[in-house]
């Protein structure tokens, strides 16, 4: 009688003693994109019993840690945000994430990862920095330029040695004729 | 004869150039490769999943204070955040959290949710006291006797 009255002790303090994890990698997303280009990231939710996540996203103006600076939506700072629908999972899963902008700056957001009751949840910081693609672009092809250029120089020196040896070849079989009539 | 020697030279000089370039044809880099696994940062939390503050009255309108424990079980520094979903009775809005009940000598008085967080180190946990006080609640409720519950939301962070 003592060990099931301690059983159901036992089960009611184990109960109230229930708890959820739940986790992202990486903490902090860092990304760099350019205008009207869509840059994508996976990310690792996990936690220790099959529940529902649901995503949502916050944004802020400014770079900070203090959650209140995010009040704005995507729409509001113009970041188009590609999420997934609420998703279960099961320990773990790898998701995607993508944002594409129409402008050039820095964006800072929170994306939460909250519990399918909604009481417990993770947050990642958000970093973007789009590059007006019009600079780096004439750097580039800059940058390809000089490549070509190097490729052009190192194959013309190639066929360049390439002929002259043929030309060498060419020049001695020719000796070789000349001396034979020479012999005849 | 002297430019038969040449000609095997230049021949010779030839497939070795044919052959160098085979190997030389690379783009002059090695690719050095390796799968990193368990260094990215990791933010992750566990909090109890269901708490409950007792009976609240118009003649005693602070409930009883409970403690929570919150565990860092990520790889990095978190906070952790009280918030309120916006679908939250209004009543909510006057939860109260405190990380000590004194502080030499004196009572702390508790912050209300919305300005509180409290930090937790990697590996580590730690606790923190919650209570419910309508002193300054002047609405009224649907009906008495009434069993609210509403999604309080513990979101961590990295610091």
């Amino acid at each position: 009688m003592k060990i099931v009255a301690f059983l159901f002790v036992f089960i009611f303090l184990l109960s109230f003693s229930s708890a959820l994890q739940i986790g992202v990698s990486p903490a902090h997303l860092t990304l760099s994109s350019e205008i009207n280009k869509k840059v994508c990231s996976k990310v690792v939710v996990d936690s220790d019993r099959q529940i529902t996540i649901n995503i949502e996203d916050k944004w802020g103006k400014i770079k900070s840690k203090n959650i209140n600076e995010y009040n704005f939506s995507a729409k509001d700072v113009g970041v188009e945000i590609f999420l997934p629908e609420p998703f279960s999972i099961d320990k773990t899963k790898e998701i995607e994430i993508c944002f594409l902008t129409k402008k050039s700056g820095k964006y800072y957001g929170l994306i939460s990862f909250n519990s399918g009751g909604g009481f417990v949840g993770v947050g990642q910081w958000i970093e973007i920095n789009v590059r007006n693609n019009f600079l780096p672009k004439s750097l580039t092809m800059t940058g390809a330029t000089i490549g070509v250029k190097k490729q052009s120089i190192k194959y013309f020196l190639i066929g360049l040695t390439f002929f002259l040896e043929l030309g060498l070849l060419y020049l001695l079989l020719k000796l070789k004729n000349k001396s034979r009539t020479k012999l005849v | 004869m002297g430019w038969e020697k040449y000609f095997l030279a230049s021949v010779g000089f030839l497939f070795i150039m044919i052959f160098s370039l085979s190997l030389v044809n690379s783009d002059d880099i090695m690719v050095v490769e390796a799968n990193f696994q368990g260094y990215a940062e990791r933010i992750s939390i566990e909090v109890p999943d269901y708490l409950y503050l007792g009976e609240v009255t118009r003649d005693n309108p602070v409930s009883e204070e409970i403690n929570i424990k919150v565990n860092d079980t990520g790889n990095i520094d978190a906070m952790v955040i009280p918030t309120l979903s916006s679908d939250s009775p209004e009543v909510f809005n006057y939860l109260y959290f405190r990380k000590y009940k004194t502080s030499n000598g004196t009572n702390v008085i508790p912050t209300r949710i919305g300005s509180f967080e409290v930090n937790v180190s990697k590996h580590s946990s730690t606790s923190f006291y919650m209570s419910l006080n309508l002193t300054d609640f002047n609405g009224t409720l649907n009906s008495d006797n009434l069993n609210l519950n509403s999604s309080v939301q513990f979101l961590g962070i990295a610091r």
